[in-house]
């Protein structure tokens, strides 16, 4: 999952949750995968680094 | 049909022509006639070919010092650019002029610069309905822009201190000079192709002289950033400097800085965000869970309701009942009939011997033959004795005679 994906999929399982309509089973299922998104997500924005690349289009002027 | 008033058929025509869109923003080109400068500053003039006229009227709110209109003269050929109205009391149409080109002079850069720009106007390149939403998250930001310089640095930093989750690809080019546009070109198609995609293109370069910026008001350039599928985020300049790159442009930012924030989200905001989905995710877990508690409290009381258990009370209960109303009645019915007893007792009392014997009455005993003597015929032959006996004793008797009453 890209990283919106992922921040789309916790908000959808909020959605979920919030509208209170599941078994107890799939609760306690979202509530584990919302969990591990987040703190994934936290994750990715705290510890990336900047990356940069640079093309060379010298070689090839016109594309 | 009734006569309509000359009101009516001005109003009427009015509508017709606003409605019209042909009549809106177009470019007609004559030579001026006519032409009249009134003390408030507006220019009433008329317009001029081999067949036909037209009146025109530019208002003195449109004139600025670029417009070039000091030296308007009648004879000149001009293009005028301009709405096409009724002006209802006259009946007469005009053109009301937004600007004026004159024919001359068309060889100038402004001049060149306004007519492309009412060239992309008519072909909807400005046109905001058909830009491009800028992705929240991107993953990848195509920069086309100066290696060098402070424009990329701008750039990484603002990126950098908000959103490091994406991957930036600068494609190098020369942001002035005979070969700039062609190379910007170039960096729009190939952040376009499938294998290089990005989320986001962002074109930019620091201030500069309208003429180094002149490349950022090049047609092809325009027709490039038109043509691109993927959006682009257009900072030439400063925040005055205005260029049709920043036009056809899905977003224009002031500077390069501000191109960068518009590109990716701030990190900072996105924490917060996820905090609160996690608080809400807490909330409404606790929630489900508390009313499923209470559901089962529910139900774990209407379960026992029906348990053997509880059966097994409602009918002890019931047997204790009838056991305890059984023993009451009992009591009762017993009491009664000691009652009946005693009663019947006390008066069986007052037929007992003693009793007789108290109220004065006598027993008659026949000694030899031990019993009661009731009657003259219990008396046997040989009885001539008889005990009567009283309350306090006894008196001896010997029978002279029996006689029947």
């Amino acid at each position: 999952m890209t990283f919106e994906e992922q921040i789309k999929k916790l908000e959808e399982i909020v959605n979920i949750l919030e509208s209170g309509e599941k078994t107890l089973e799939e609760t306690v299922k979202l509530y584990e995968q919302g969990r591990e998104i987040s703190q994934n997500c936290k994750n990715i924005l705290n510890n990336s680094k900047e990356k940069i690349v640079v093309i060379n289009n010298n070689s090839n002027q016109e594309i | 049909m009734d006569p309509i008033t000359v009101s009516q058929l001005n109003s009427y025509v009015k509508a017709m022509l606003d409605m019209d869109t042909n009549l809106r923003n177009i470019l007609i080109s004559g030579e001026i006639t006519n032409f009249k400068k009134h003390s408030s500053g507006t220019l009433y003039f008329s317009l001029r070919d081999q067949e036909s006229i037209v009146k025109a009227v530019m208002f003195s709110s449109k004139i600025t010092k670029k417009s070039n209109t000091e030296n308007l003269k009648n004879g000149m050929q001009v293009v005028v650019q301009g709405n096409v109205r009724c002006y209802e009391n006259t009946g007469s149409y005009q053109i009301y002029v937004e600007k004026i080109f004159i024919d001359g002079t068309l060889g100038n850069n402004y001049t060149k610069l306004e007519l492309l720009k009412l060239k992309l106007l008519s072909q909807n390149f400005f046109d905001e309905s058909r830009k491009k939403n800028i992705l929240k998250y991107p993953q990848k930001i195509g920069i086309i822009t100066s290696e060098t310089g402070s424009v990329i640095q701008d750039i990484r930093k603002v990126i950098s201190r908000r959103y490091r989750v994406c991957e930036l690809i600068l494609y190098p080019v020369e942001v002035q000079g005979k070969n700039s546009c062609n190379k910007i070109c170039s960096g729009i198609r190939y952040f376009n192709t499938p294998e290089n995609q990005t989320d986001v293109i962002i074109i930019a370069r620091g201030g500069g002289s309208n003429e180094d910026l002149s490349v950022f008001n090049e047609e092809n350039l325009a027709v490039e950033i038109y043509n691109s599928e993927i959006p682009i985020i257009s900072a030439i300049g400063h925040e005055t400097d205005f260029t049709i790159c920043d036009l056809v442009a899905d977003r224009r930012a002031s500077t390069p800085s501000v191109a960068a924030e518009i590109a990716v989200p701030d990190s900072e905001s996105i924490i917060n965000l996820i905090n609160n989905y996690e608080k809400n995710l807490e909330i409404s877990v606790n929630n489900i869970f508390d009313r499923k508690t209470q559901k089962i409290n529910l139900l774990d009381n209407l379960i026992n309701t029906y348990s053997p258990d509880n059966k097994i009370k409602n009918y002890m209960n019931s047997v204790n009942y009838f056991n305890e109303l059984l023993i009451k009645n009992m009591s009762f019915y017993l009491a009664k009939k000691e009652f009946i007893i005693e009663n019947l007792n006390k008066r069986l009392e007052k037929y007992s011997k003693n009793n007789i014997l108290d109220q004065g009455y006598s027993i008659i005993f026949d000694n030899i033959y031990k019993k009661h003597i009731k009657s003259i015929y219990d008396f046997s032959d040989n009885t001539n004795k008889i005990d009567i006996i009283m309350k306090d004793g006894k008196i001896e008797c010997e029978i002279n005679n029996i006689k029947k009453i």
